[in-house]
């Protein structure tokens, strides 16, 4: 698989975490994308805030790309395994309230336990499932 | 309110490059994490924690100030509901998170690179969240029917309870 990263790990998390508190400090909103994204597309009333910040996502990417190395991104699986998965992740964030951002980043930052055994959950399941799927089913890892 | 836009626009960008530049957005660097009996990388642990251990620092002042700078409260975090549709949800989503190597913001994130996987799984986490949605107004609806029907009717709200928890349960396993 990929090589151990941890300088880049350590500032994208910076990164993530510190525009997690700023989000925080001027709108006064958690930074949970599931949410966020949720909120840009269905939409309450006022949904400027959250298409604003998914938008920034974008440009996020986008200048990554353009000023960073290139990442050797692919794809982990065939394309509609990738479409089960985010059938599954919207329905599961749905559902539980959110994920890494929410649960993880904010939860933990927290100190939620609820968060705390949400992400248990979600890495153990993560975990199993590419178990299952790298070394008993279909994939060589 | 125009304040309040660009900061929602500078802190998803600053987010998204962090994605980035952290390969969150990298589905293989993420079962690379999530593949611990094959070669574990462990680089996304230290994206988690150098992230939390900066929101855990803040998080005890920013949300004790009067109110966010450009808006009127702080919105309120969650209540501490420990249940089984909460580990369900988490669950799901993990299931998912292992099979497309992608969570919500770090697949917006790799739209940027146009990959085709992030864009259905994109597509598909709105689809899986519209269905969620959907179930849920649909016993909504029920609920509100039925109640309007038999006032005061124990048998059928009790009925009616097992509905919206079949529901509940049938709009789980997409």
């Amino acid at each position: 698989m990929e090589h151990f990263t941890p300088v880049s790990a350590v500032i994208g998390g910076l990164m993530i975490g510190v525009a997690t508190v700023l989000y925080l400090l001027l709108t006064g909103r958690y930074a949970g994308i599931s949410g966020i994204m949720r909120g840009a597309v269905f939409g309450d009333p006022d949904r400027s805030t959250d298409v604003l910040f998914v938008i920034g996502l974008l440009l996020g990417g986008v200048a990554w790309r353009w000023v960073g190395p290139h990442e050797t991104a692919r794809a982990a699986n065939s394309l509609w395994i990738a479409a089960v998965g985010g059938l599954l992740v919207g329905a599961g964030t749905s559902l539980g309230g959110g994920r890494t951002s929410g649960h993880g980043v904010c939860g933990l930052g927290r100190l939620s336990l609820r968060s705390l055994v949400a992400v248990v959950s979600f890495v153990a399941a993560g975990m199993v499932t590419v178990y299952l799927t790298n070394h008993l089913l279909w994939r060589s890892a | 309110m125009i304040l309040r836009g660009v900061s929602a626009l500078g802190c998803g960008l600053l987010f998204g490059a962090g994605l980035g530049i952290s390969q969150m957005s990298n589905p293989a660097k993420v079962i690379g994490f999530l593949d611990v009996a094959g070669e574990w990388d462990p680089s996304l642990l230290f994206v988690l924690v150098s992230a939390v251990a900066v929101t855990a620092i803040a998080f005890r002042f920013v949300p004790r100030l009067p109110r966010p700078l450009f808006d009127r409260a702080f919105e309120r975090a969650a209540p501490e509901n420990i249940n089984a549709r909460l580990i369900a949800g988490a669950s799901l989503f993990g299931i998912g998170w292992g099979l497309s190597g992608y969570c919500p913001g770090p697949g917006v994130v790799a739209l940027a690179r146009f990959a085709p996987d992030a864009t259905l799984f994109v597509g598909a986490f709105l689809v899986g969240s519209w269905l969620y949605r959907f179930a849920k107004n649909q016993q909504l609806v029920v609920r509100s029917e039925t109640r309007s029907v038999s006032l005061g009717e124990v048998a059928v709200c009790d009925r009616v309870g097992d509905i919206e928890q079949k529901g509940q349960a049938t709009s789980a396993p997409f």
